[in-house]
């Protein structure tokens, strides 16, 4: 997958400049970055659910800025699934029926057995009939996972899928996420927590709407150095144009 | 806290959540508006006649117009009550987060109430100015069509008088009051938590006072049914039949009573019966089963006005010498019509915010365009639906009854509807309530869906 120079004009402020990014498949890779660096906007112009005003978005060989709403929504539901902080499920359906959402928009069903395993994977089988309102954010966030274990697709885009939720569940949220690259799926997160973004494969570390920095996870410290440091260097540049 | 700073405080609170919330406060503003006027418009109709025929000397007129005015004003009462306390029982669901981080942040419930209900009175006080000058206008056109059916009313008219202030303003304030005083009672009770973390409220359940007045209503019904049924009366086959027709109104109104006992359960049997594998229709399915609630309020006040002429006409069918065309029934329900469909309208429009979300994860899912679009439209089908159906039921039930009363065959008193007429008004239903929620998902696909998750 490659991304050059995704760029997005909001309000006349351009929000990311000159990124030329290489995502690699069947790994997990986090980006991270401080609160409005454009990380979650990389990831929606990524996911084609934002426009890019500029530059080309290749996944899986296809250039997702050339095609048409018609079938960028069946290229969606075909290849991709997404876990966002909040509001992954459609209110009036029930666990179960939203597991199975994204299998009946392309036209097909998932097989029960498969919906079954991924929900007692994911320790939900008893919520099946119950709507989201029903559950606690844990519970929620885990039937988005369960909705992506169930589809298989071959991208995930994550958007802090751990922010709004407790120690344990983020654990077991990411615990699957990191376990999505060895059936075959490219997971792509977005993160605050340096120690989640640890756990990835690749860590793409961002400031001012800029990629400063593609490292290898494994180590939270070195994240957070890396996140502190393109924070200091957003603010020597703020300093800089405020003088000039 | 001293009691003027508390005073200023609330009064603070009251204003500044009233411009928070304007968009959405500007439907019931827009019910109790057109409440109001219709209303008082009514009430200055028959003061109005009865002055004209007391001037005139005439007293058979003034006891018909204190009949007929009086009829109409009560139903249209009703209906600006039942209305108004949905869409404010809508808006205060809608609110319910802000309501508890109010708790939250430690103001008493009692306040919130207090908020709340002063907030109903501001609210009431402006709907019943903005029906001032409304209200001569809706006098002057009952006037006119209670002429057309045959009242001699001397040539009065409606011109703008002091006193018309007086029953408009309360006609603004008491169906804002009595229809959201529950809601807001309930509102402030809601555990603060529950409201916060978006909790559905538990199914509800018929309270004490909902369960004594459903009584009462089914002894109307039962009163009346079995003289007018099952007896022989003096009054004759008239008095029967007047009798079997009582009964339907006592029934109509236990049915509108329990609407959520009725509808819902009756939405879920005809939609199920629809043979539809599309995703369009199930998410709309899902979605007016799931909020039982809203689907009642919507589709209340269509059904009403659809059985009410229902019920006149096969009344007017089947009465010796009467008619019943549906000018006859818009004298006496026309403005209950008016207030009806304006709260159909306005509930629609209140819970559009609902399914820009849910329309969102349908889409980032993967939705073609298109499906959101449909299922949007697909919910006013089954809202128009659901309307048709209960009429269509109540309609049986109604000929049936009064055909006995009037001992005449059932087919007869259904060969003498006028169909062309009902099948037209259940066509406006479908139409109006596809078209207002086609309208609000033009507006909810003009949304960027990553957008709507993040906001």
């Amino acid at each position: 997958m490659e991304f050059p120079i995704p760029g997005r004009k909001r309000e006349m402020t351009r929000v990311l400049h000159d990124i030329d990014l290489d995502i690699p498949e069947g790994r997990l890779t986090a980006i991270v970055g401080p609160s409005g660096s454009g990380k979650s906007t990389l990831l929606l112009c990524m996911a084609g659910l934002e426009r890019a005003t500029a530059g080309s978005i290749e996944i899986l060989g296809t250039d997702v800025l050339s095609l048409g709403p018609r079938k960028q929504a069946a290229f969606r539901s075909e290849n991709i699934g997404f876990v966002f902080q909040e509001y992954n499920l459609v209110s009036s359906l029930t666990v179960e029926d939203n597991i199975c959402l994204p299998s009946r928009l392309a036209g097909h069903r998932v097989p029960e057995s498969r919906v079954r395993e991924a929900m007692s994977r994911l320790g939900i089988a008893q919520h099946a009939r119950r709507r989201p309102d029903r559950l606690s954010g844990g519970e929620r966030q885990r039937v988005a996972v369960a909705r992506v274990l169930a589809h298989q697709p071959r991208i995930v885009f994550a958007d802090e899928p751990t922010g709004a939720l407790d120690l344990k569940s983020g654990h077991v949220v990411l615990d699957w996420l990191q376990a999505l690259p060895a059936q075959g799926s490219t997971v792509v997160m977005v993160t605050h927590d340096p120690h989640a973004a640890a756990r990835a494969d690749q860590v793409v570390v961002m400031g001012s709407g800029r990629v400063h920095a593609v490292i290898s996870g494994g180590d939270p410290h070195t994240v957070s150095d890396a996140v502190l440091a393109a924070q200091s260097k957003d603010d020597a540049d703020d300093a800089d144009e405020a003088a000039a | 806290m001293s009691g003027g700073s508390g005073t200023s405080g609330m009064s603070r609170l009251v204003l500044s959540d009233i411009r928070m919330q304007a968009s959405m406060r500007v439907w019931t503003l827009v019910c109790a508006v057109v409440g109001a006027a219709c209303s008082a418009g009514s009430v200055i109709a028959m003061f109005t006649a009865v002055s004209a025929a007391r001037t005139a000397g005439d007293a058979r007129m003034v006891s018909a117009s204190i009949a007929l005015g009086g009829n109409i004003v009560f139903f249209t009462v009703l209906a600006t009550v039942g209305v108004v306390a949905s869409t404010v029982g809508l808006t205060l669901t809608t609110q319910r987060r802000e309501h508890a981080l109010w708790v939250i942040l430690g103001i008493p419930r009692r306040r919130v109430r207090s908020v709340l209900r002063a907030e109903l009175v501001v609210l009431g006080t402006v709907a019943g100015a903005l029906a001032v000058p409304v209200a001569p206008f809706v006098a002057n056109i009952a006037l006119a069509q209670w002429t057309a059916t045959g009242l001699d009313l001397h040539g009065a008219t409606a011109g703008l008088q002091l006193w018309y202030i007086g029953a408009i303003l309360p006609a603004g304030v008491v169906p804002c009051l009595l229809g959201g005083w529950g809601v807001t009672r309930r509102a402030a009770r809601t555990p603060e938590m529950r409201a916060f973390r978006d909790h559905a409220d538990p199914p509800a359940r018929p309270g004490v006072a909902r369960s004594v007045l459903a009584l009462c209503l089914l002894a109307g019904v039962l009163g009346m049914w079995i003289p007018g049924l099952g007896r022989e009366l003096e009054g004759g086959i008239e008095q029967r039949t007047a009798f079997a027709f009582a009964g339907n109104l006592f029934l109509i109104c236990l049915l509108l009573l329990m609407g959520p006992w009725v509808l819902t359960p009756l939405m879920r049997l005809w939609t199920v019966l629809v043979p539809s594998r599309g995703v369009a229709w199930h998410l709309a399915v899902q979605s007016c089963r799931t909020r039982a609630a809203r689907s009642v309020t919507t589709v209340l006040p269509f059904a009403l006005s659809l059985s009410f002429i229902a019920l006149f006409m096969t009344m007017g069918n089947v009465m010796p010498g009467s008619t019943a065309g549906l000018g006859d029934v818009m004298t006496v329900l026309g403005w209950v019509f008016v207030v009806s469909w304006s709260g159909g309208l306005a509930v629609i429009a209140l819970v559009g915010r609902e399914r820009t979300r849910d329309s969102a994860v349908v889409a980032v899912a993967g939705a073609r365009p298109g499906v959101t679009t449909r299922s949007t439209v697909y919910e006013g089908v089954i809202y128009a639906g659901t309307a048709i159906v209960f009429s269509a039921v109540f309609l049986a039930v109604a000929s049936t009854t009064i055909a006995v009363g009037a001992r005449v065959g059932v087919g007869q008193v259904l060969d003498g509807l006028p169909w062309a007429t009902l099948g037209a008004l259940a066509a406006v239903t479908l139409v109006t309530t596809c078209l207002a929620l086609g309208l609000q998902a033009a507006r909810v696909s003009r949304t960027v869906p990553a957008r709507a998750l993040r906001s």
